[in-house]
């Protein structure tokens, strides 16, 4: 496993390092149809996302020509000294074990958030597209595949990292299925915005907008393709949604006792309902649910506190993602050592194979009255004998092939039997230098 | 030997599937162990059922233990049914409790008694109803319990283990009322056809006996809170404290009503 990631993170460089160093999906690909041209021998991905820029190499290559070629895709003038100190490179499994990481979600900024996995399927087809890809193709589809049981088969994925999905999540919890409820929106700033926008991307059944300034309710609306109301209309609303989701700037709250009692009045009391009040000062009056039977009232403290506890929640589940990547780290070697020893267990076996066959014609030869019964038995015990005296031999070669440390008993097997003669698997050159990797 | 070995299996699996699926609230991988654990109890079950019925010439449901297991086979049968369409999985958290309770019960006042010959099809089809009414019930007590659980850590917004488990709390409202109407339902049909086998045994519809009695207040309490619902409007907290509540009723005349007093369902003891 000679893997090499050289990149940087949100946990090596402040935002702006990593916004100077990020490449956007044509920067990627001319990137990699540069280095194809020039190395067409040694395998590349590149992963840029907001958080993390990453090269891939099949092997080890120095840091000067991969900060070349970065270079060359963004402008890093007077940049190299954040970069150097922000830079991080890992070489041979821990390199592997980093992307499996980054996979499942562990290395996230928001753990076990599921875009990242979407993100590295991404930048494997297009280095795909591009170049031949080698074992790098085995990696990268062994991380795919880690990603996806994490998130499968643990809760890492799972509940609401944000105020706006957690607002989705809760209203979800009480009501069930979004798709027949109406959302109410008061505000038309920022929370507003962010929880309107998660709760449409939920598929709830509509979405009223209203504000102080109609206008700009108008254009919240349009965005979350719902109807927007001026203030005044916040008495007779109110009560015709499902959920309420509150989020002005307004100093005294909007949503009184009074307001609640002549609702409750009017027959409208029962149904479950969940209102947020994301303003702060609060814009719904406090202690209001207990006047009313089946509302649950959360502000913007409770909705971070369900944050916090899915938080929690997630980081207990890290346990069973890291034994997860350990398998997939187990499969992965296993892969990658048959195809390492793949070869030379075809030419050895070719080889006994070759010297039965040339005795077995000899001895045939020398023996014209064997009848065809007895030649079967005889070619068949040779084939046993061959095959059990080799079986220990192949599954030796087949773990060595796994072991980065025990290459060189390959080579050795390669030459004790003079399997690499007439071969025409000479080393690959190119213009890289082998680097010291950290794994 | 054959129906002691089935009882055993059923017993071991209500258990370990009690212990599991508890488990399951803490680690939910735990699920498909429990879910497994109930069809292995519910399958063995079926066996013992069959086995006493072929054993005893008839289907003996005279004896506690027997009715109490065609309780719990009931109450598994109708969850596989919601649990295979609704992904409801963890009632089984509450469920398999309650079902290796019911089967400790039953081994513990296990009677040989039997009454096979006394059985027509009439009153297996009374035992039946009933049977099927008090699952209802069990099962729409059970998701109040649940509902009431869910809705504590909500309103005191310090959200645990049930926030994260259970369905949604107006589907577990929806469904326990949906129980209740089927059992109301069915328990008015158990106390019609009681009724008609009384007439052709003691030549009377009705005795005013305490079950009788008992049976028609649990189905006014069940019947007040479908009336609640649908016409003032009860959904929820209120609704499920009346659903738990009405179900002590039906564990009272399951229990109490036939051991303390005489009559043809004391029999089952």
């Amino acid at each position: 496993m000679q893997f090499q990631v050289l990149g940087v993170n949100h946990h090596t460089a402040d935002v702006a390092v990593r916004e100077r160093l990020s490449l956007g999906p044509d920067q990627v690909a001319a990137s990699l149809a540069a280095w194809a041209r020039r190395f067409p021998d040694v395998p590349l991905v590149i992963l840029s996302t907001c958080n993390r820029t990453e090269w891939y190499t099949e092997q080890p290559v120095d840091e000067e020509t991969l900060t070349q070629f970065w270079a060359q895709a963004v402008d890093l003038a007077g940049w190299e000294e954040p970069l150097r100190s922000a830079l991080y490179r890992y070489g041979g499994e821990v390199a592997a074990r980093h992307l499996f990481r980054v996979a499942a979600g562990l290395d996230s900024a928001v753990l076990g958030e599921s875009e990242i996995l979407g993100q590295v399927k991404q930048a494997w087809l297009v280095a795909q597209s591009t170049m031949a890809l080698g074992s790098l193709n085995r990696l990268f589809a062994a991380a795919v595949r880690v990603g996806k049981r994490a998130r499968h088969e643990t809760g890492i994925g799972k509940n609401a990292l944000s105020i706006g999905h957690a607002v989705v999540e809760l209203a979800e919890r009480v009501l069930g299925s979004l798709h027949s409820r109406q959302a109410l929106i008061v505000g038309a700033g920022e929370m507003a915005a962010l929880a309107g926008r998660h709760l449409k991307t939920a598929g709830i059944g509509g979405i009223t907008v209203i504000n102080r300034t109609p206008e700009r309710a108008q254009a919240l609306a349009e965005e979350l393709s719902g109807r927007a109301y001026g203030l005044t209309a916040l008495p007779k609303l109110l009560f015709q949604h499902d959920v309420v989701v509150a989020a002005t700037a307004s100093p005294l709250p909007l949503v009184t006792r009074a307001v609640v009692r002549e609702a409750y009045g009017q027959g409208m009391g029962r149904r479950h309902r969940f209102w947020f009040d994301l303003g702060v000062p609060r814009n719904i009056e406090p202690g209001i649910d207990g006047q009313l039977e089946g509302l649950f009232l959360y502000d913007i403290d409770d909705v971070r506190g369900v944050v916090e506890a899915n938080r929690r929640l997630r980081l207990r589940e890290v346990e069973a993602v890291e034994r997860i990547l350990e398998e997939g780290l187990v499969g992965l070697k296993e892969e990658l050592g048959a195809l390492e020893a793949g070869p030379l267990i075809r030419l050895l076996r070719q080889k006994a194979e070759r010297i039965r066959q040339e005795e077995i014609d000899r001895a045939f030869a020398k023996l014209p009255a064997m009848t065809p019964e007895e030649r079967a038995v005889f070619d068949q015990t040779t084939r046993l004998i061959l095959n059990k005296f080799l079986n220990d031999a192949m599954v030796s070669l087949r773990q060595w092939g796994q072991d980065d440390t025990k290459h060189q008993y390959l080579e050795a097997v390669r030459e004790l039997f003079r399997l690499s003669e007439g071969s025409s698997e000479a080393p690959m050159a190119g213009p890289w230098t082998l680097a010291k990797s950290e794994g | 030997m054959l129906g002691s070995a089935l009882l055993a299996i059923t017993g071991i699996a209500y258990g370990a599937g009690t212990w599991w699926a508890v488990a399951a609230f803490y680690e939910p991988w735990r699920q498909r162990w429990a879910y497994g654990l109930a069809w292995v109890g519910w399958l063995a079950e079926t066996g013992w059922l069959g086995w006493s019925a072929y054993a005893l010439g008839g289907t003996a449901l005279f004896t506690l233990d027997r009715w109490l297991g065609l309780l719990e086979w009931l109450s598994l049968a109708v969850f596989f049914v919601f649990a295979s369409r609704r992904n409801w999985e963890t009632v089984l958290g509450f469920l398999l409790p309650v079902i290796f309770l019911l089967w400790a019960v039953g081994i513990l006042t296990a009677s040989a008694r039997s009454r096979p010959d006394v059985l027509g099809a009439l009153l297996v089809l009374h035992i039946l109803l009933a049977a099927l009414a008090y699952v209802a019930l069990l099962l729409s007590a059970l998701l109040a319990t649940m509902y009431t659980e869910k809705e504590r850590e909500l309103r005191r917004k310090h959200v645990r283990l049930f926030y994260y488990r259970l369905p949604a709390l107006e589907s577990m409202d929806g469904l326990s009322a949906s129980l209740i109407t089927a059992g109301v339902v069915l328990l008015m049909a158990a106390i019609f056809t009681g009724a008609v086998w009384e007439k052709e045994v003691s030549g009377r519809y009705w005795t005013w006996s305490a079950k009788e009695i008992w049976t028609l207040v649990t189905w006014v309490a069940y019947s007040l809170y479908l009336l609640a619902r649908w016409r003032w409007g009860w959904r929820g907290h209120r609704a499920a404290v009346w659903a738990m509540a009405a179900f002590l009723l039906v564990v009272v005349n399951l229990f109490a009503i036939n051991a303390l007093f005489p009559g043809f369902h004391a029999l089952v003891f």
